[in-house]
């Protein structure tokens, strides 16, 4: 069974620039991990593997930095891995990412199943899995808890709010995981090494890709930030209470109670 | 002037989430937001409705600001399945040629707005806090908080068209039903086999009705990385116990293992509104903020005098939460004694 | 000179962290609790193939480097815990056979130390001896086609758990000749563990060597020359303990910083007031310091340099300073940092073993003044 885990390289923490002219992230040149999401993907695709046997490729659209999040994934015991990168793609909205990374897929052509995670930690938008889907004209499974493959039928458990369901359809198709549906392995120190001494991560840039160069990047999203700011938010004036804590605990109690808000207090 | 082939799409629509024969609250939400929108456009609200046996919800739609409700009702459509929704929606919307289309960011909504969005090819935006129209552009602006502290983006969707944004639970108010609104209701066929549609649903399964969720909570406490570790999270938890409160977190405790995401409140988690917010150990920083700045009362403990949850809480205690908390829990076993 | 770790360094590291967070850290508690490491970590850390990582794939090793070690017990060593220290032993144990052995050696003993299956040992120290190596008392007398071994070696890590070791006994000609040892030997037994100030689970035991039969093929490297290899086998040893040291180093800062965040005097957190600001910045730079110095050791080490002075010179610069990075630490936790519910406690203690374990910190002096004395100079 062959499987294609789409990856991302996202800011390691929220101290990353924006460009004001297109209110894009500055990606390249800032320190990134692999979305921690990307990882459960990758574990449930070499779980996968390992009940199955098949073949596993990463993919990844980002900066050439982003090379190392597919090594990563190579290191945790993916067959291959593809970056797409191109000044091209950049300032991708997630329709636009979502083309280019389709126009990979059917590159890489072989795939029984695509795996994503739920959604970046970054813009958290939780939109390229099923925009992926809808591209590829494949069934989306998402918010996966559970995956079973079971000869041409997969089944997932998909989390809601409140409960859950059981959805099954049949490959090829695109799922989208949680991030509790496993623990992801940590790759082993002789496996990080072959990575760097005897594997390739092939890049692919526009021109490998194919496709309508209009759809790409900044040019090809349909939506744009118009403008980027700084907001605090402000509410009238705060009353600080000041003492040691047995003292501020009772003048807190004291206001609750003036406002009726210790009604429902348990064991009254 | 709307943008260049853009000015021949008009009208807002609101994609309706039902369950159990009763609309979903944010769907009710977001057609008052709509109204508003529409008011300002000069266009009109289309409520799409899809499912089995839930043409009666169509009257409540109205009362809440549709104009115009779409109704495909079939037993296809009993339970929500991504092709099925996409394919009766994408018809109508093709039809009808709409400027806006809302959804609600629930599981299912965020399910299927994208898959929207790629099948028209147009612009989605997820988890917004606020709406407005750009008057002189006909454009629909989207504000929602940036990656970053403090940081919000203004997202429009110039040349593609229907506009699809999704906004979570309580973000929006809801405003109060008219029941003296008329509307117009359609009836549309449905043309698919049930042997077209690839996803099956086995089953489906809700967890008890344990606990109130935290959308409809009355008090809220909530803890963030200022709690220190899951031992201080107990604290929290104690304290919340102790108020008849629920639990609330920000998204780094989350990120350490302290609590699950179930309790997330912010831009991409819970809105809430509750009475009484008590935030510990919480900085105040815009994703979290956007989340329950429609707190009624909001007391907040952090011992950065800087921290920006102060610029908006009523009430503050500048101080250790770790030593706060254990204060607050005596006083109050103390006054529960006493009652 | 290039600074920047490989992208091969970075992910390792990276994995690590991961195994650190999760493989030992929950465990920490237990393992000082009933001062001991629990089997299994040993058999994650040989999974995890952290172990005979400087020894060649042939013989089940990584084929990676002592940098690459130093860099991953750093990361191990911020829980403080001895597992870090079992990761590094068996790598140099592993690096020393390989080094020294002959074929037949290598494959009889390198795989079970890179596969999890042996616990090894370095066994030079005696009650009666642990800085003079002339003064051991431990013989090994030849008996047709083996050797026979008997003294009494004390403080042995590891000396008591499945596998072999490699034992320094004075052979007939009165040299010391270094020989491995199966610990399931007849003759081979041992005390209970000494109970430690800190590094629970490190199982320090003694070893007492009755009759033990040695076949004359288990001699490793040459006959009487076992002091050349324990030697080398000690620098690289002193390397490691200081990686160890920097991790810990840095654990202290990254508690105290924790600490210092939140902790209120004055109705301000501590790191607002300048003095507390500056202890930080003393530990800061200090760490800095050591780590570099620490990598370049290791980096000789790959080249092939001999590190014997240059790994006496680190351990003399960095024991004090790490040691002073943690007093630090427990002076900013205040009266916490003396509990045993905080994680400072277990730092403060098990920093202390380094000036005095695996050669004092005097010895090292002399080391390195000897060596000055003796050359010719710059």
């Amino acid at each position: 069974m062959d499987i294609i885990v789409c990856v991302k390289q996202v800011p390691e923490t929220s101290e990353i620039g924006w460009d004001p002219k297109t209110g894009t992230l500055l990606r390249e040149g800032a320190g990134g991990i692999l979305n921690p999401t990307d990882k459960n993907a990758l574990e449930a695709a070499l779980q996968l593997r390992e009940e199955h046997g098949g073949h596993i490729t990463a993919l990844s659209m980002g900066p050439p930095q982003a090379e190392e999040v597919l090594r990563e994934a190579l290191s945790m015991g993916v067959d291959r891995a593809v970056l797409l990168s191109d000044s091209l793609l950049a300032g991708a909205d997630t329709l636009s990412t979502s083309y280019a990374l389709g126009l990979a897929v059917k590159k890489v052509a072989r795939y029984d199943l695509i795996l994503c995670s739920k959604e970046s930690s970054d813009g958290m938008t939780a939109q390229v899995g099923p925009q992926l889907a809808e591209l590829l004209n494949l069934p989306q499974l998402t918010y996966a808890t559970e995956i079973a493959v079971n000869h041409n039928r997969v089944r997932i458990k998909q989390r809601l709010e409140g409960g859950f369901r059981i959805l099954e359809t049949c490959l090829p198709a695109l799922i989208t995981v949680e991030r509790g549906i496993n623990q992801p392995r940590i790759p082993p120190m002789d496996s990080i090494l072959e990575t760097y001494r005897d594997r390739e991560v092939q890049v692919w840039g526009a021109e490998e890709l194919g496709g309508d160069k209009d759809h790409f990047g900044l040019k090809g999203s349909p939506t744009q930030a118009r403008s980027v700011y700084s907001k605090r938010v402000k509410r009238g004036q705060v009353s600080i209470l000041e003492g040691e804590p047995d003292e501020v605990a009772r003048k807190l109690i004291g206001i609750l109670r003036q406002r009726d808000l210790l009604r429902g207090l348990h064991g009254t | 002037m709307a943008p260049d082939g853009m000015g021949k799409y008009r009208g807002v629509w609101v994609s309706i989430e039902q369950g159990d024969g009763n609309p979903a609250r944010v769907s009710l939400e977001l057609l008052g937001e709509g109204r508003t929108l529409a008011e300002e456009l000069g266009a009109d609200v289309t409520a799409i409705l899809i499912g089995e046996g839930v043409s009666a919800i169509a009257k409540e739609l109205i009362y809440y600001g549709a104009d115009r409700v779409i109704i495909a009702d079939n037993p296809i459509a009993r339970d929500y399945r991504t092709e099925v929704y996409t394919e009766i929606i994408v018809e109508q919307v093709l039809k009808e040629m709409p400027e806006i289309l809302l959804i609600g960011a629930t599981y299912m909504g965020r399910d299927l707005a994208p898959r929207l969005s790629a099948r028209l090819h147009t612009g989605c935006t997820a988890d917004c806090t606020e709406l407005h129209i750009d008057k002189e552009m006909r454009l629909l602006v989207a504000t929602k908080p940036y990656f970053g502290r403090n940081l919000m983006a203004d997202i429009i969707c110039p040349f593609h068209r229907p506009q699809i944004v999704t906004v979570r639970p309580g973000v929006m108010e809801l405003k109060a039903q008219d029941r003296g609104r008329k509307g117009e209701l359609i009836s549309v066929d449905v043309d698919l086999r049930e042997e077209d549609v690839k996803i099956k649903v086995l089953d489906t399964v809700k967890s008890g009705p344990g606990g109130v969720s935290l959308e409809e909570a009355d008090k809220v406490v909530v803890g963030g990385m200022g709690v220190g570790n899951q031992a201080g999270f107990e604290m929290v938890k104690e304290l919340a116990h102790l108020l008849g409160a629920e639990v609330g977190t920000t998204s780094l405790p989350i990120d350490e293992g302290w609590i699950s995401e179930d309790y997330k409140i912010g831009q991409t988690g819970k809105t809430i509104r509750p009475r009484l917010y008590i935030g510990c150990g919480v900085s105040g920083a815009i994703q979290h903020a956007a989340g329950m700045i429609n707190s009624e009362l909001v007391v907040a403990i952090n011992n950065n005098p800087k921290a920006d949850i102060f610029h908006f809480a009523d009430y503050g205690i500048i101080g250790d939460v770790n030593q706060i908390l254990p204060a607050l829990i005596t006083e109050l076993s103390t006054v529960d004694r006493k009652n | 000179m290039d600074f920047t770790l490989s992208g091969e360094s970075k992910l390792m590291v990276k994995a690590a962290r991961d195994f650190a967070e999760q493989v030992i850290e929950p465990t920490a508690a237990k393992i000082e609790e009933e001062d001991a490491l629990p089997d299994d970590i040993l058999q994650k850390l040989a999974k995890a193939r952290m172990l005979g990582m400087m020894i060649p794939r042939e013989y089940g090793g990584v084929g990676s480097t002592a940098l690459n070690v130093i860099l991953i017990l750093e990361e191990l060593a911020k829980t403080g815990s001895a597992a870090a220290f079992l990761m590094a032993f068996c790598n140099s144990v592993a690096e020393t056979i390989y080094h020294w052995g002959s074929e037949d050696l290598r494959r009889r003993f390198l795989p079970p130390l890179c596969d999890g299956s042996s616990y090894p040992a370095m066994a030079f120290t005696e009650p009666g001896t642990g800085s003079d190596p002339t003064a051991i008392t431990t013989t090994a007398l030849p008996d047709g086609n083996s050797y026979i071994l008997n003294g009494t070696k004390r403080f042995i890590t590891q000396g008591h758990k499945r596998g072999f070791g490699v034992f320094y006994a004075k052979d007939e000609d009165e040299r010391i000749t270094a020989f491995m040892v199966d610990k399931s030997s007849q003759g081979y037994s041992w005390s209970k563990p000494w109970a430690l100030m800190g590094l629970a689970g490190q199982g320090l035991v003694d070893v007492f060597l009755k009759d033990v039969k040695v076949p004359k093929e288990d001699i490793l490297g040459e006959k009487g020359r076992g002091f050349h290899i324990l030697l080398r086998w000690i620098a690289g040893e002193r390397v490691q303990q200081m990686a160890f040291m920097v991790g810990m180093g840095q654990a202290c800062l990254d508690e105290s910083l924790r600490y210092a965040k939140e902790r209120m005097v004055g109705g301000r957190p501590m790191t607002a007031m300048q003095g507390f600001q500056w202890m930080l910045a003393e530990m800061h730079t200090s760490i800095e310091a050591c780590r570099w110095w620490t990598y370049r050791v290791a980096s000789k080490q790959d080249e092939g340099t001999d590190i014997q002075v240059d790994s006496a010179a680190l351990k003399l610069f960095v024991v004090p300073t790490i040691q002073e990075v943690a007093r630090k630490a427990l002076q900013i936790h205040g009266s916490y940092g003396y509990c045993k519910d905080y994680k400072m406690e277990r730092l403060y203690r098990t920093i202390a073993h380094a000036g005095v374990t695996a050669g004092s910190t005097e010895i090292q002096k002399t080391i390195v003044g000897s060596a000055l004395a003796r050359s010719k100079g710059n």
